[in-house]
């Protein structure tokens, strides 16, 4: 049951490894070892609520660990490198200037906004569910979710000449 | 106007994710309902949560190397299921006349259970689903006669492209769009297994090639055709893309 239950979240495990480590082949070393220590876990403890959130976590905190283990080692990266990169390498960006302004844009938030904003808008995620995989309470999902958005409508301002007029006005309203 | 306390921009931003509780979601549902200063922002966001998904990766579960397989079942389960290997023989040859005998029976169950899974995808999906002839807020385009002046799917209902009568494709419904600044539809159909096909048409005069562009062929299939650029995406294995593409094609007269 709960090697079914594993079975089902490789592939979005394998999504979200691409997306921390950029390297599909890193990526499945590192769902393998995440899977590995997760079955091990579950010899001693019950299945968690949330499997996805659960694996996700773990997965993650490898992912750190790993980068960390790098960044102290004598030809090791530098800790900027902790502030994993992750853009959006997809050959559709060809398809849209629009699209590849947005991966621009999202590429330069900030790395705790964008992942928070990579589980929520593009996995999907719960707030509680991304809570969760970061180990952080949902108030500051909800924050960081809502700072990405403002972050990203700023950025791609060009697009949407409506928004900023909408807001004046909307001022405008509440000072009445 | 109302009495609802207005939305802060954290609240919105909560609101589009559908993360208020119950009655303030209502709450701010019914304000928006009457308060278009807050539309702008909303189609923008949305217009970046759509974009953010299309470039998404996703992976085929068909993809998934054994060794991970192997490490969701390991060694131990293994080297447990060999050494009773006689003992498990028997008894999945026992349960195999067993699934035999329950699925004769219960096949119109399993049917039903087809279709549940399928109407499960629809609703989970269901944001998508708007009426083949309401305007969508995304990407700010509300006005749906310029999309229809030039493109024909939404422009002429009667076009078998709506609906694939006899391809085994299942017509659910559309959106408007728009890529490049230019108007765009998606439409959405399923198959009998309830798998989920979204076929994006746009105009491109860039677009000349006579053949399909098979760009990440698992989850996107592009062809072009008269002007306009055509992409499938789903879930979908390149075979099943082709297929729907040869479907729509046949339907079209292209």
């Amino acid at each position: 049951m709960t090697s079914r239950a594993i079975l089902a979240e490789l592939p979005r495990m394998r999504e979200y490894a691409r997306y921390l480590t950029r390297d599909s082949s890193n990526a499945d070393d590192l769902v393998q070892d995440s899977v590995a220590r997760a079955i091990t876990a579950l010899n001693d403890q019950d299945e968690p609520d949330s499997m996805r959130a659960w694996l996700f976590s773990i997965m993650r905190n490898r992912h750190i660990d790993i980068m960390r283990r790098k960044a102290a080692a004598p030809d090791g990266l530098s800790t900027d490198a902790l502030d994993f990169e992750h853009a959006m390498p997809d050959m559709r960006l060809e398809a849209s200037d629009f699209l590849r302004d947005l991966n621009k844009a999202f590429g330069s938030l900030p790395a705790e906004l964008k992942e928070t904003m990579w589980l929520v808008g593009v996995q999907g995620y719960s707030y509680a569910e991304s809570a969760t995989v970061m180990d952080i309470p949902v108030g500051t999902v909800r924050s960081r979710v809502f700072r990405a958005r403002e972050l990203l409508r700023d950025q791609m301002s060009d697009y949407f000449p409506r928004v900023q007029e909408q807001q004046d006005l909307g001022k405008g309203d509440g000072d009445d | 106007m109302t009495d609802i306390r207005p939305p802060t921009p954290e609240e919105l931003s909560a609101y589009a994710d559908g993360e208020l509780d119950p009655q303030r979601q209502a709450e701010v549902a019914l304000y928006l309902s009457s308060n278009e200063v807050h539309d702008a922002q909303l189609s923008a966001d949305a217009a970046i949560l759509g974009g953010l998904r299309t470039m998404r990766s996703k992976i085929s579960p068909d993809s998934t190397p054994q060794r991970l397989l192997d490490a969701a079942f390991p060694k131990e389960a293994l080297s447990f299921i060999r050494k009773r290997a006689g003992i498990l023989v028997g008894t999945v040859a026992a349960l195999g006349v067993l699934a035999a005998m329950l699925v004769f029976v219960s096949r119109p169950d399993m049917n039903k259970h087809d279709e549940e899974m399928a109407d499960r995808a629809v609703a989970e999906n269901a944001e998508y689903f708007l009426g083949p002839d309401e305007p969508s807020i995304e990407f700010g385009v509300t006005n749906l006669e310029s999309i229809k002046n030039t493109l024909p799917t939404l422009g002429n209902p009667a076009l078998n492209a709506r609906r694939m009568d006899g391809t085994g494709f299942i017509y659910l419904g559309g959106r408007t769009s728009s890529i490049d600044g230019a108007g765009a539809v998606v439409l959405f159909y399923r198959d009998k297994n309830g798998e989920r096909y979204g076929l994006t048409i746009w105009p491109d005069p860039r677009v000349n090639a006579p053949t399909p562009v098979i760009l990440r062929a698992s989850e996107t299939h592009y062809w072009s055709s008269n002007g306009h650029r055509f992409a499938i995406t789903g879930d979908n294995s390149r075979d099943q893309l082709k297929l729907f593409e040869a479907a729509y094609r046949a339907q079209s007269n292209e």
